[in-house]
């Protein structure tokens, strides 16, 4: 879990861009409702099996298919919504936190694999937007590079809403905490 | 035999979105954020009440 230092405030916590998230998000949603649909579409359906296989296998007859493909269907359901799940924990547990003395990054690697890092502010040394792409440029979405003295060497925001502002909000943060300091 | 078939992997669709499930709201409330921490949260409670409308459904088909 983050943990703050004493007399440390935050004064932005940062996703990726909520629209990113949610074209991540669609596949699996459609994915889910096809089945949602398919499980109802065979429980309802009356399906009858050809009369060839009936007459050579007997014990077919007794089967009712159409149960067989929803019950299927439906197995997939829980599967799929776990997934959803998983992109859903994966988004809210990968952010960075602007404080007043240092940033931090949380990433959600994969279950049981969670990575945090944190970088001084005093050793951030440059940084740098990229805006790439139409989709970036319309809803203002972009990737933050710092440039930091420590061990990490280099932090990314990917996929933030407004760097520009961040940016600014960093280096603001930066200032102050130097001035803090002497 | 095709009942045993589909008890086996209903069992494994069970013990498997089972662990995914309570691992997901693990996650949510031991990494959970120092600010901004509601949304998750109401993730967490809704993960498990879906789920087991869906195991409803689930069983339902089964006993059919």
């Amino acid at each position: 879990m983050l943990n703050l230092l004493p007399n440390e405030r935050i004064y932005l916590l940062k996703r990726r861009h909520y629209f990113l998230f949610k074209i991540q998000l669609l596949p699996s949603i459609l994915l889910f409702l096809s089945f949602l649909f398919l499980t109802l579409f065979f429980l309802f359906w009356k399906f009858e099996i050809p009369q060839f296989f009936t007459e050579n296998f007997p014990q077919l007859s007794n089967l009712k298919v159409n149960v067989v493909l929803s019950f299927l269907c439906a197995l997939m359901l829980p599967i799929l919504w776990c997934l959803i799940f998983f992109e859903i924990t994966r988004y809210y547990l990968t952010y960075w936190v602007i404080t007043n003395q240092r940033i931090i990054e949380a990433r959600l690697l994969g279950f049981f694999n969670v990575q945090y890092s944190s970088v001084s502010l005093d050793k951030i040394q440059d940084a740098t937007i990229s805006i790439k792409g139409i989709l970036a440029s319309i809803l203002k979405f972009g990737s933050l590079r710092i440039q930091t003295a420590s061990e990490k060497g280099e932090f990314i925001l990917q996929d933030i809403e407004t760097p520009e502002i961040v940016k600014k909000i960093i280096f603001e943060a930066k200032r102050d905490y130097s001035t803090l300091k002497t | 035999m095709l009942k045993i078939i589909l008890g086996i992997l209903f069992f494994i669709v069970l013990v498997f979105s089972m662990f995914l499930s309570f691992t997901i709201v693990y996650h949510f409330r031991r990494f959970k954020i120092p600010i901004d921490i509601d949304k998750p949260k109401i993730l967490s409670y809704l993960f498990p009440g879906v789920f087991i409308l869906l195991l409803f459904i689930f069983v339902l088909l089964n006993l059919i």
